[in-house]
């Protein structure tokens, strides 16, 4: 069709019921014989009944907290799917051995796991230990700052998977502070610094093992140079027993 | 992506995870909080969503449905535990809610409807939603759109051509229509 250029470029107007006169002619003639601009008119004019619905196009679309993702992963339990049980279907096996050999090849296998884990994991206790997730409490100095920690514990300590929000911006020679806190005393995780923002995603680590401290907390620190436990605390939480 | 929750590392699902959020948290977080009007209630739907999801993973199948699909399929289902759990009665808008967020009586189905177009609408840019909102919404002529805005008539119907393709296709993207 020679003026399916001039036309196509009309089928928005038409759907929306604005073409007058000639124009309106024009593109009803066209589309009576052109399928083409048929099917797009047809497309087009699905438009203005959503629109309807609608209502309007100044609805302003809730943008989730920043910390909503790391909450989100934070809860799911990646190291801890059983590989079988999570396994998709199509890969289950088809065939499966008989009962007898199923359940030597089980003990074997705990046994193996087991003389692993002593080797690597002797402060686990045998086992590895689920990562705990610990959502901090804002104090009264920064009461809007908030704050999800990921623990992952190792052979050599514990590693924390840090998500801050709504922290003031650190100023000058100011850091803030994660700290493993016992009865007996602190222990450093590292340090980090805030941007206008107010985020940060960091990852530390200590050498704090599981059961020997009480709680996390995040100090701000007025000289990062020398983080000495100077600074107010800013963020806490309680670790599970 | 589902697939990749699946698998025996956990740092790639860990990645997949995440990038699932990226794509369907904030959207599915949006209709939660239309539906709702409770940010704190909206946040603990979306997080059973994807926890959900995570359980579930196996039991997806591509070819029965979108990943969109199937998260939108489960939050609904939430949100309408979470109605029920709270009595069906929303506590009252914010003062800055805009006027057509709550309809409580409205059924889900709509309310996800309306919703997908409202988001639609905001992925457009600012000029393409402009006119679609002069023509459509206020209802005026070609002409007087284009005397509003001082722009030329053929300015102003060839913006409302390349606006109602854009919103077809924010509107295919978000599984609308097809």
């Amino acid at each position: 069709m020679t003026d399916c250029p001039q036309v196509s470029q009309l089928l928005a107007a038409h759907a929306f019921g604005l073409l007058e006169g000639d124009e309106r002619d024009l593109v009803q003639a066209h589309l009576a014989k052109c399928p083409a601009c048929r099917q797009a008119f047809d497309r087009l004019r699905t438009l203005p009944p959503l629109l309807d619905l609608a209502g309007g196009v100044e609805g302003r679309i809730p943008a989730p907290p920043p910390l909503l993702e790391a909450s989100i992963l934070a809860a799911l339990p990646f190291a801890h799917r059983s590989r079988s049980r999570w396994r998709s279907s199509g890969q289950r096996l088809r065939r499966r051995a008989p009962a007898r050999l199923r359940r030597a090849a089980a003990v074997a296998g705990l046994v193996a796991l087991g003389a692993v884990l002593a080797l690597v994991l002797p402060q686990l206790s045998g086992g590895p230990r689920p990562s705990g997730r610990l959502v901090l409490r804002a104090s009264h100095l920064e009461p809007d700052a908030r704050a999800v920690a990921v623990l992952r514990p190792h052979p050599w300590g514990t590693e924390v998977d840090l998500h801050v929000g709504h922290l003031a911006p650190t100023r000058g020679a100011q850091v803030y502070e994660l700290w493993f806190v016992s009865p007996r005393g602190r222990l450093s995780a590292g340090t980090f610094t805030v941007g206008p923002s107010g985020r940060a995603e960091v990852t530390l680590a200590a050498g704090a093992h599981p059961g020997q401290y009480v709680s996390i907390g995040i100090t701000l620190e007025p000289d990062g140079l020398h983080p000495a436990r100077l600074g107010p605390n800013v963020l806490h939480a309680r670790m599970s027993t | 992506m589902v697939a990749a929750l699946l698998g025996p590392d956990a740092r790639d699902a860990q990645r997949a995870a995440r990038s699932l959020y990226r794509s369907y948290g904030p959207e599915l977080y949006g209709f939660a909080v239309r539906r709702l009007q409770d940010p704190g209630l909206a946040e603990e739907v979306v997080q059973d969503v994807f926890t959900r999801a995570w359980r579930s993973a196996e039991r997806y199948r591509a070819e029965r449905g979108s990943v969109r699909t199937w998260l939108y399929t489960i939050a609904r289902s939430l949100v309408l535990d979470a109605e029920r759990r709270r009595g069906r009665r929303p506590p009252p808008p914010p003062a800055d809610a805009p006027a057509d967020a709550v309809e409580p009586t409205e059924p889900i189905e709509m309310a996800l409807l309306r919703y997908q177009v409202q988001l639609a609408l905001s992925r457009l840019t600012p000029e393409h939603r402009q006119v679609i909102e002069l023509v459509h919404f206020r209802g005026l002529t070609l002409s007087e759109a284009a005397e509003l805005t001082g722009l030329a008539l053929g300015t102003i119907k060839s913006r409302l051509h390349y606006a109602s393709h854009s919103l077809r296709l924010a509107l295919e993207e978000l599984e609308v229509i097809r």
